[in-house]
């Protein structure tokens, strides 16, 4: 089983978002939470889908004159940067500057929008539960803005998902949801299980590695090789840009979580 | 038909014409001697390319018109019923742009201050005059929140909350006028095809809507070169036509003075600008276009008279409720002008096409203004 066509597309424009001729441009990570903006365009609060993104980097350019794109998107900063992979740089460097990227949840809800539209016509973002009707005004905001109300926490949320316990039951489309990690304990992350061969599970995921400094974060994947399926996710082997162990940050950050499952989305 | 009282409105609208043009340059030079023009680091307008060369360009150029139809309204059509107070309703709007045009310029950054930083104030300010200062200034603040997030930019000048304040103020004058002074039939409001219902003390907000309302929308079309400009000419024609249809001799007068000083400053503003209205113009004329149509109990066809006017603040609108409600832009930029530049088409294209739909909404608002 895999995750559907649409889906496993929005992750490969994720890795190389759509700007016309300049492949390999992956998106930023961008979380709201340090800036705290409201009522902000979704794609500027890290819950943007790749096509958003170029959009409103195209947007920013122009209003900003910031002379990255033409008027008609196409990249106009040839002569400064002729080499593609300065391209790539430059492009990535004004979306970092410019608060354009996506956030770990927003990552996963975009990408399981895709799938669960395609595969069982679904609204996912529509279908979660994010707050009861008593909190009525929080209830209104996640029925206009649903995708942006979407955290780790809801995915964590039992109505919406349920825990796979069993390493070998792991299917593509379940999440590795890390809560309360960090040295202070403070923030949540959650995986993608992009697709399962043999003992090997292959994930996607929106993260910053402090070891990559200001502009070097983004969209990402890694390897879970199942060497021990009777024992918990730790003691397997993580592996994410030829970092194993405490080096692959990912993997330091599930470890120092309180609280490490495996969850498949219920609809 | 009263010819007579046509041939004296073009006159007015030759004369205002032929005076604008002989001081257009002297205002040119005065804007460009105090450094009055448009710079880059306040401006949030679209900056392409094409729109660096707008860098530089004087603005308050509205200040043509408006001071050449005050000048000529106070020598040759002042009247108290009439003029007086639409005069005096424009100047304030215009005042009101005229400073914030400055503060854009000269002024320094206007601080922003959130709700909870007052509130906090509230708590543990050590002077309890100053707690009970920021207590009674607590609904101003709201206001001045809910405001600046409806506005995108803070900037320089003069900030939504008290564009706002002052453009009701406007209303309320207009408001006030209408009702107390004009007499008891303009408690009605005449409505296309369906006479003049009476609407008794509800003239009052309806009045105070549509001058704010008009002036917002006219500041929000002064984008490109020669959209405002030629729109109003349009517009202000329409009127003149509509008040002497309807025998409003001072109207007529005043609407066809508007015109003629508005095809020189037209003149002048068509791409390349030799310069921009300017917040002094565009809110001073919108708040007098929304006046003259009120007084010549046509407050109903403001939106066909106004139209392009109305097309580009309700963008506004929808992309601001699109925004902040539903996280999503509607158009790729707002107002609607924008949204064509970024679509590709030149301003030259925008404009003309505008004006073109504009002429034609004006001439049904004429067409139904003739049904009593």
């Amino acid at each position: 089983m895999k995750l559907s066509p649409t889906a496993l597309k929005t992750i490969h424009d994720y890795l190389n978002l759509p700007f016309i001729g300049i492949p390999g441009v992956w998106c930023p990570y961008f979380n709201n939470a340090r800036l705290g903006q409201r009522g902000q365009l979704k794609v500027l609060i890290g819950k943007g889908t790749p096509e958003e993104i170029v959009e409103e980097a195209k947007i920013i350019s122009i209003q900003y004159r910031a002379n990255i794109f033409d008027k008609n998107g196409v990249f106009s900063a040839h002569v400064d940067h002729p080499a593609e992979h300065e391209q790539v740089e430059c492009i990535r460097q004004f979306l970092v500057d410019n608060n354009l990227g996506v956030d770990c949840s927003g990552f996963v809800t975009n990408v399981l929008q895709q799938h669960f539209q395609e595969t069982k016509n679904i609204n996912l973002a529509r279908k979660f539960f994010v707050t009861s009707k008593k909190n009525f005004l929080r209830w209104i905001i996640s029925r206009l803005r649903p995708v942006e109300q979407i955290s780790v926490a809801v995915y964590a949320n039992d109505k919406n998902t349920s825990i796979v316990n069993n390493l070998k039951t792991i299917q593509p489309g379940d999440l590795v949801v890390i809560l309360k990690t960090g040295p202070n304990k403070n923030h949540n992350h959650i995986l993608l299980i992009e697709d399962v061969e043999g003992n090997k599970i292959k994930y996607a995921h929106a993260r910053t590695w402090s070891s990559e400094g200001k502009y070097g974060h983004g969209i990402s994947q890694g390897t879970i090789t199942i060497t021990n399926p009777e024992k918990g996710l730790l003691e397997q082997v993580w592996e994410e840009k030829n970092k194993f162990g405490e080096e692959n940050e990912t993997y330091l950050e599930a470890k120092q979580a309180e609280t490490l499952e495996i969850r498949r989305i219920k609809f | 038909m009263n010819i007579a009282l046509i041939q004296q409105a073009l006159s007015y609208l030759i004369f205002s014409a032929i005076g604008a043009f002989v001081w257009a340059p002297l205002l040119t030079k005065i804007l460009y001697k105090y450094k009055i023009t448009r710079r880059d680091e306040f401006d949030f307008t679209l900056k392409g390319s094409e729109r660096n060369k707008k860098v530089g360009t004087p603005i308050m150029g509205g200040l043509l018109v408006i001071i050449t139809v005050t000048v000529l309204t106070i020598l040759f059509n002042w009247n108290r019923e009439n003029t007086y107070v639409p005069i005096g309703v424009m100047g304030i709007a215009a005042l009101l742009g005229a400073t914030d045009d400055l503060l854009n310029i000269f002024g320094k950054k206007r601080r922003e201050r959130k709700i909870s930083h007052v509130l906090n104030l509230i708590k543990v300010h050590k002077k309890w005059y100053m707690r009970l200062w920021y207590i009674l200034i607590l609904p101003w603040e709201g206001f001045r929140r809910f405001a600046a997030i409806l506005g995108s930019h803070p900037g320089r000048g003069i900030q939504v909350h008290e564009k706002l304040f002052f453009q009701f103020l406007a209303g309320a004058v207009t408001a006030w006028w209408i009702y107390f002074k004009l007499g008891i039939q303009w408690h009605s409001l005449w409505v296309p095809f369906d006479g003049q219902p009476f609407v008794g003390w509800w003239i009052i907000p309806i009045v105070i809507f549509f001058v704010m309302f008009t002036a917002n929308a006219v500041n929000f079309a002064d984008g490109l070169d020669g959209l405002a400009g030629g729109s109003l000419v349009i517009t202000f024609l329409g009127l003149m036509i509509i008040s002497w249809t309807e025998g409003r001799a001072s109207f007529t007068l005043l609407n066809a003075t508007v015109v003629g000083a508005l095809i020189a400053y037209t003149y002048f503003n068509v791409k390349p600008a030799r310069f921009q209205m300017g917040d002094v113009g565009s809110l001073g004329l919108g708040a007098l276009l929304a006046i003259n149509a009120i007084a010549i109990n046509r407050t109903m066809l403001i939106p066909f008279v106004g139209f392009i006017f109305y097309v580009e603040i309700i963008s506004v609108i929808i992309q601001v409720f699109c925004r902040r409600l539903l996280g999503r832009r509607f158009f790729k930029m707002a107002p609607i002008h924008h949204h064509f530049e970024f679509r590709g088409w030149s301003e030259e294209k925008i404009v003309m096409r505008f004006w073109l739909i504009h002429a034609f909404f004006v001439i049904v608002a004429i067409w139904m203004s003739l049904y009593k």
